[in-house]
């Protein structure tokens, strides 16, 4: 499972938060790749769950294409409080989805415990491309569903 | 009068329909050779078996030449689907084949080399393999491989692209396997793309008294983590039973369908094959 996004978007902080339970306030950035393993029980079905935390970019063009390889679902995550990291969203997304057709994917936004009441709603009814989940790796919201949403995806896609 | 009237009458129809009659005589007797002929399996066999056989002959001489177009869309789409399959059956025997012969060429030159030089030069030999015993320099080398023989310690068998593991054999309770295995590919990639080195692959990863050697195959790598000082024997050993390995025991294996059941296997046969002696 690849996870993608911009620099700063908390990729390694999502990570952290699923397979770890952590979270740090220090940011560190990610250099290359960080690998994490999980298992995740669905129904009847245990996935073992091999995550690569790619280091952030300005586009995805920039990644080492080989990294793309072999993945079986993508978690392209964004900083919904930041506007850079989504601006180019649409072209990012393409450029992905063209790499690795017919792979699921899932758009996630995170930082949601920076906005305040209403304003997660407002930001999603403006955005070109709206999130198909939204989380915070810091306050452990959403964190869990999303990794599952994947993993359901990437078992029907199976 | 009446029956005068019709013998007469049958004698006329006899007369008039004679040739009718026989006509009709023979027509059922051609249909009962026939009928004969058809209908029993034994005889309609002996008459179409000559030219089903002569079909079948010209069939076989010139195949080739009817089915060109379909044998060689067929074949080409048989290659397509099963390239990796192709190159990971060929890529041993034809590396094994070109060692092979490398290695004998090397073994006689080394031969004559060695011969030229003891019979020319044998009390300095001995004297300048002392003096670099003690200086470190490469003839030391030789002597500690001796002293510290190389050892496999573990074997991960890693699908390329995804880094999942298919098989893992360890001689001590490793860590996360499926997490080193995925870094081991993730570390081959960023190696290869970051020096633009897509046609080649990373082969060794040194640490001081430990190496991860890495074969790579067109599908899959398989890395061995080694004790001990490597030397040129050592490398070329690995890659032969590498190379029989993969063509032994990975046919079967296709790289979407990795399970649990696989990956039991596939390391029970990796500790059989390497670790066992």
């Amino acid at each position: 499972m690849l996870l993608l996004g911009r620099l700063g978007v908390g990729k390694t902080s999502l990570v952290n938060r699923f397979v770890h339970n952590r979270f740090s306030d220090t940011y560190f950035s990610t250099i290359g790749v960080r690998i994490e393993k999980k298992q995740v029980v669905l129904t009847d079905v245990n996935m073992n769950l091999v995550i690569w935390d790619i280091a952030g970019e300005s586009s995805q063009r920039n990644t080492p294409q080989s990294y793309f390889l072999g993945a079986h679902g993508i978690i392209y995550l964004f900083d919904i409080t930041s506007a850079v990291t989504y601006e180019n969203i649409e072209e990012e997304i393409a450029f992905v989805k063209q790499k690795l057709a017919g792979v699921p994917f899932v758009i996630v936004a995170n930082k949601t415990d920076l906005l305040g009441p209403g304003e997660l709603e407002l930001l999603v009814k403006n955005m070109k491309v709206k999130p198909d989940m939204t989380c915070s790796a810091k306050n452990n919201i959403n964190v869990e569903p999303v990794f599952v949403e994947l993993c359901k995806l990437m078992l029907i896609n199976s | 009068m009446f029956d005068e009237k019709g013998q007469a009458l049958e004698t006329l129809k006899a007369i008039i329909l004679e040739d009718d009659r026989k006509l009709s005589e023979s027509i059922e007797r051609e249909i009962n050779v026939l009928k004969d002929e058809l209908l029993e399996p034994e005889n309609f066999a002996k008459k179409v078996d000559v030219h089903a056989d002569k079909k079948i002959d010209d069939l076989k001489k010139n195949f080739g030449t009817y089915f060109k177009s379909e044998l060689k869309a067929s074949i080409q789409n048989e290659l397509k689907n099963s390239q990796d399959e192709v190159i990971n059956a060929l890529y041993p025997i034809i590396g094994k084949l070109i060692k092979k012969y490398i290695r004998s060429e090397i073994e006689m030159l080394t031969e004559q080399i060695d011969k030229q030089i003891n019979n020319t030069f044998s009390f300095d030999l001995w004297v300048r393999r002392i003096k670099a015993y003690f200086s470190g320099t490469d003839s030391s080398s030789i002597i500690l491989s001796e002293l510290n023989k190389p050892t496999i310690e573990e074997v991960f068998l890693i699908q390329n692209g995804s880094g999942l593991l298919i098989g893992n054999a360890s001689k001590q309770e490793i860590g996360d396997k499926d997490v080193v295995a995925g870094m081991l590919i993730a570390i081959k990639a960023f190696v290869e793309d970051a020096f633009s080195k897509q046609h080649e692959s990373l082969a060794t990863i040194q640490y001081e008294s430990f190496t991860l050697m890495v074969q790579n195959y067109q599908t899959m790598t398989i890395a061995f983590a080694v004790n001990g000082v490597i030397n040129a024997d050592f490398k070329q050993s690995i890659q032969e039973q590498s190379d029989d390995y993969i063509s032994q025991y990975t046919a079967k294996v296709h790289t979407a369908d990795i399970n649990s059941e696989l990956q039991q296997s596939i390391s029970k046969s990796l500790a059989k094959f390497f670790l066992s002696s």
